[in-house]
């Protein structure tokens, strides 16, 4: 049979009956004719592309959980993939929500309040520190020396780490805090000495190595909750209003190290 | 296709505690192919590592095309332009090859996810590795995964490509085909490629920089360095004494680099006799660690 291309170009948009159809699909597997006639209406940059993009989601990482929820919360494709390249950020999760959410059971139905909120926001802003410290360096990503000289590297890929770290974290510690028994505004207390604690870590970080300087800024932290705690006789006392300006001004100044120390987080600390 | 860039260093020092890993290197790299030579400990790795900007010089300037290493704004930008592969490439054991460089892609901003693929597997073209795309790192071999280090270094067609002992741990076929690969890219950009070893440096490159206790010795092309051992190679019945270096050979004579006693019939040097007349006699003032 001669080719019909009034019944190509239909094929093409879809609009041929049942009939015209199964007649159509055995002229194109029988007839090169046929195959060479479809395939000279088919744009083929178009189709090039539609196959490019085939081939590459066959072929590209199949993504975490995370990473399809972060998709679908709408954060870039690209972004998701850092996330979802960083075994260390999984883990800093997988930790922290385990711990949290263990420690919220455990002190839901404590029966001193004071002591179960002072411990609750003593812990909870040292989660994401910890997830900070886990997500870059060395230690965190072999390939850090290569990831350094991209033009993605030092401060906008630390920044980028940490703000997911920092954003999990705040979320796992979140669900954490429905499970204390307080509803008073006190329960929310933790969430600016967590960012100001975060961002204390990465400045600390670009004199000393990540980890150690997570170390040191939690160790400081408990240091100060505790010895404020004593002397106004209050376990809360640094999560009240003038602990959270002194998380403010610590916040800030740890941003301005970090703007005036930038240099420090584009170089690689070689791995040989 | 790319414009090589043109790279220029003027005066690179750097001190690594109480080594002085460069003493005031200068340098002019335009195109092609050029192999950074040295023993080891020369300072190779701390050279290629500034021009990387993974490491900043305690004194000096480096400038790739126009744009210096030391200015922060200036940095990323040249970021853009280069490719690179440390000494010792590390990637995540449970990643699969094509997450490895798919991850870097990203990092050197190729976030059009079609493009991204086309470039990956490009890139694991060229290197042998695109019929791997899903193994994972930790099963490949050294050979490999050091061929996984040059694909991510090849990710967007670098006019500077900087390469920390390519060569090391690949098997004879490995070798044949990366010096193929790396002879070709030298059309298009500015190759460095760091080595210690002479046949290597003899086979890819247009020129030859010799690197002994961080300054430079030698600069020019592999038949100029061997021709400075020109008039100095012999081959010898016994082993001598009080010369520069000899090595017995296969027939029990000994090759010998260094000045010949009257009437020896002498050989036609290498550039390996070059080399080690160079390190033999060479030693730049003001370099001692």
């Amino acid at each position: 049979m001669s080719v019909d291309l009034d019944l190509i170009h239909r094929y093409r948009r879809s609009t041929l009956t049942r009939d015209e159809l199964v007649k159509v699909e055995l002229e194109l597997q029988r007839s090169p004719a046929w195959r060479s006639a479809l395939n000279d209406t088919v744009d083929a940059h178009r189709l090039g592309a539609t196959w490019a993009a085939v081939e590459g989601s066959l072929d590209a990482p199949t993504p975490s959980r995370l990473e399809r929820a972060a998709t679908r919360l709408g954060a870039p494709q690209h972004l998701t993939r850092i996330m979802g390249a960083t075994p260390n950020l999984r883990r800093a999760w997988m930790v922290s929500a385990v711990v949290l959410l263990l420690f919220g059971l455990a002190v839901s139905n404590g029966e001193r309040e004071t002591a179960t909120i002072a411990l609750f926001l003593s812990i909870a802003p040292l989660v994401p520190v910890f997830g900070v410290g886990l997500v870059y360096g060395p230690g965190a990503d072999p390939a850090h020396e290569m990831a350094t000289v991209t033009p993605m590297g030092g401060l906008r890929l630390v920044v980028l780490r940490t703000l997911m770290a920092l954003l999990t974290s705040l979320v796992v510690v979140g669900i954490a805090a429905v499970l204390v028994e307080e509803r008073s505004i006190l329960i929310a207390a933790w969430l600016l000495p967590a960012v100001a604690l975060s961002a204390a870590t990465l400045a600390v970080s670009s004199f000393v190595p990540i980890r150690n300087a997570a170390a040191g800024v939690a160790a400081g932290w408990l240091t100060l909750v505790v010895i404020w705690a004593r002397i106004a006789d209050d376990g809360v006392a640094a999560f009240r209003l003038p602990g959270q300006l002194v998380a403010a001004v610590a916040l800030a100044v740890s941003v301005a190290v970090i703007a005036a120390r930038r240099d420090a987080f584009s170089r690689a600390v070689s791995t040989t | 296709m790319n414009r090589p860039a043109v790279v220029l260093a003027h005066g690179v020092a750097k001190r690594w505690g109480s080594t002085q890993a460069l003493a005031g290197v200068d340098l002019r790299l335009d195109g092609g192919v050029t192999t950074l030579l040295g023993p080891n400990g020369a300072g190779k790795t701390t050279m290629l590592r500034c021009l990387a900007t993974a490491t900043v010089p305690d004194a000096g300037q480096i400038l790739v095309d126009g744009l210096d290493v030391g200015e922060r704004s200036d940095r990323t930008e040249i970021r853009r332009r280069l490719g690179y592969l440390p000494q010792e490439p590390r990637f995540s054991p449970k990643a699969t090859v094509y997450e490895v460089v798919d991850y870097l892609a990203i990092l050197k901003e190729h976030h059009d996810r079609s493009r991204r693929h086309r470039e990956v597997v490009r890139v694991l073209r060229l290197v042998g590795l695109d019929d791997r795309l899903d193994a994972r790192t930790a099963a490949l071999s050294t050979g490999m995964r050091r061929r996984l280090g040059v694909a991510q270094a090849l990710i967007g067609s670098p006019s500077l490509l900087l390469l920390d002992e390519p060569a090391t741990a690949l098997d004879p076929e490995e070798r044949l085909s990366l010096r193929e690969q790396i002879s070709g890219l030298g059309a298009s950009s500015t190759v460095v490629v760091s080595t210690h070893l002479t046949d290597e440096a003899a086979a890819i490159s247009a020129t030859v920089v010799v690197l002994v206790d961080g300054a430079v010795c030698f600069v020019g092309p592999p038949v100029a360095l061997a021709a400075a051992a020109a008039g100095r190679v012999w081959v010898a019945p016994t082993a001598p004494v009080g010369v520069v270096r000899s090595w017995r050979l296969p027939d029990g004579s000994y090759r010998v680099v260094g000045e010949p006693p009257t009437g020896v019939p002498l050989v036609e040097p290498t550039l390996e006799d070059g080399y080690l007349w160079l390190l033999g006699t060479t030693r730049p003032a003001g370099t001692r660690r």
